[in-house]
């Protein structure tokens, strides 16, 4: 179990959400890559390491990708590299397209780690009170691809064992892919449709609430006051970054970085933490 | 999946990248160019780019664009340059910038629907730099023409001058029509 899934589920939707804005709003080097490091890790931790860095080279080309084009779109800077149809390719837009292609790597890792913490239940829990459609259009849009990454490796696994990639033309192999893909789909969407129907059934659109899975701990207002500190003590002390027209140097105040570390190393040190005691109790058999 | 995901995205890049057109420079390259000599049957035009306003509003500007704001307002003193057939606005402002070494950076025409360049920023200090209604405009002969500044053919003797507004225009005396 994810050490995170102890704490109320309000606190994990708002630890989610500071990070993700913080890191967001700030667009610090500094902080970019810390806050990358400590989420990867995260997600290495829960799944496993190979994968996670699997993952970032594979959304690290992307992000590249991103840092490369996004300099054909912005010319200011005061260190030119070379032109590109009369534009200037400046060392500034590329730093600058560089820490876009960062954020977004760390958005997608932070998503993941976000789906492996947060379970249907604890959506259920936080918007059923709300709303019961707030709460199913929060399941849809949260664990829609999950479930769809699931029954894909199901279908393509299943669909190997009855050599159905088996072509020799690469591009029917991909078409096949892409009939198989859309197949899932459908079939994901069906079954997220029909859920609102069974739902109500149940009579969960008439006064039928969740059974309270979560109560509010005091590890929960430590924890909550120790994430609120160090995010109002981030906002506050990182200094605004420039990336134009000239870079700023890369320095950030000692109490900047204590909080930084706070808020980012949170889930790796909680994590960390639970593993280290589960292969010492291991050892110990 | 994932790499013919990866492989297709590298070759749609690749194809934006070669039919974009190519045409690479250094950066000695870019700035070479050699503005003609003046002789005596030349036609000639006079520039001058000119930031007054912004030095009047230093405290609306990120501190960062202040180095590249001269105290006196003028980034380009006024010189006269050689009008060749056909020459824009445009055409007399890019050479000077590009002799010069300013940083300039333009929409190219085919980008908006005015048909025309659109001069987006000058030496770091471009549009909304000072304001929403800040940005550069040009006038010519003290009269501020309401046409893009590649569409304005230039004449002998006209005078250029290039100015940046923190108040679309107002603050250097011009109205718009509809204020009229």
């Amino acid at each position: 179990m994810n050490s995170l899934q102890r704490f109320h589920p309000l606190f994990l939707l708002t630890y989610y959400a500071l990070t993700i804005g913080l890191a967001s709003y700030m667009m610090h080097p500094l902080v970019l890559a810390f806050a990358l490091v400590m989420t990867v890790l995260h997600v290495a931790l829960l799944t496993s390491f190979m994968q996670a860095i699997k993952d970032v080279l594979y959304y690290g080309i992307y992000g590249s990708l991103l840092a490369v084009m996004y300099s054909a779109f912005s010319h200011n800077g005061i260190t030119p590299l070379f032109f590109y149809n009369d534009n200037a390719i400046t060392k500034e837009a590329i730093v600058y397209g560089a820490m876009l292609g960062m954020l977004l790597v760390l958005l997608v890792f932070c998503w993941q780690s976000l789906l492996l913490t947060m379970q249907t239940n604890h959506f259920l829990f936080l918007f059923t009170r709300l709303h019961p459609k707030v709460a199913l259009v929060f399941i849809m849009v949260f664990r829609f691809i999950p479930y769809i990454r699931e029954h894909w490796q199901q279908h393509v696994l299943a669909q190997k064992g009855g050599h159905y990639f088996e072509t020799t033309s690469r591009f029917d192999r991909m078409g096949r892919y892409a009939t198989l893909q859309f197949h899932t789909l459908m079939q994901a969407i069906d079954s997220v449709m029909w859920k609102p129907t069974v739902m109500n059934s149940k009579g969960y659109a008439k006064q039928r609430t969740q059974f309270q899975l979560f109560r509010w701990h005091v590890r929960d207002t430590v924890i909550v006051i120790v994430t609120l500190g160090a995010a109002a003590m981030a906002l506050y002390s990182v200094p605004s970054f420039r990336y134009y027209p000239a870079t700023d140097s890369l320095t950030l105040p000692p109490h900047a970085f204590i909080a930084i570390i706070i808020l980012y190393a949170l889930p790796v040190v909680l994590e960390g933490k639970e593993q280290l005691s589960w292969y010492y109790a291991k050892s110990n058999m | 999946m994932k790499k013919d995901a990866l492989i297709v995205t590298l070759i749609i890049c690749a194809c934006i990248f070669l039919f974009s057109g190519t045409k690479f420079q250094s950066v000695d390259e870019y700035y070479l160019t050699n503005l003609d000599a003046i002789t005596a049957d030349s036609h000639v035009v006079t520039l001058e780019i000119r930031a007054d306003t912004a030095t009047k509003h230093l405290a609306r500007i990120d501190q960062s664009i202040h180095p590249y704001i001269p105290a006196d307002g003028v980034m380009l003193a006024k010189q006269t340059y050689v009008l060749r057939d056909g020459d824009t606005v445009f055409d007399i402002v890019n050479r000077a910038v590009r002799h010069h070494r300013l940083q300039m950076e333009y929409e190219g025409a085919e980008f908006n629907v005015f048909n025309s360049v659109y001069i987006q920023g000058i030496q770091h200090l471009y549009e909304f730099s000072c304001g929403p209604l800040s940005g550069w405009m040009y006038e010519v002969n003290g009269e501020f023409p309401n046409i893009g500044v590649s569409q304005y053919k230039l004449h002998d003797e006209d005078t250029i001058t290039v100015h940046y507004t923190c108040d679309l225009g107002r603050d250097l005396g011009y109205e718009w029509e509809a204020a009229r």
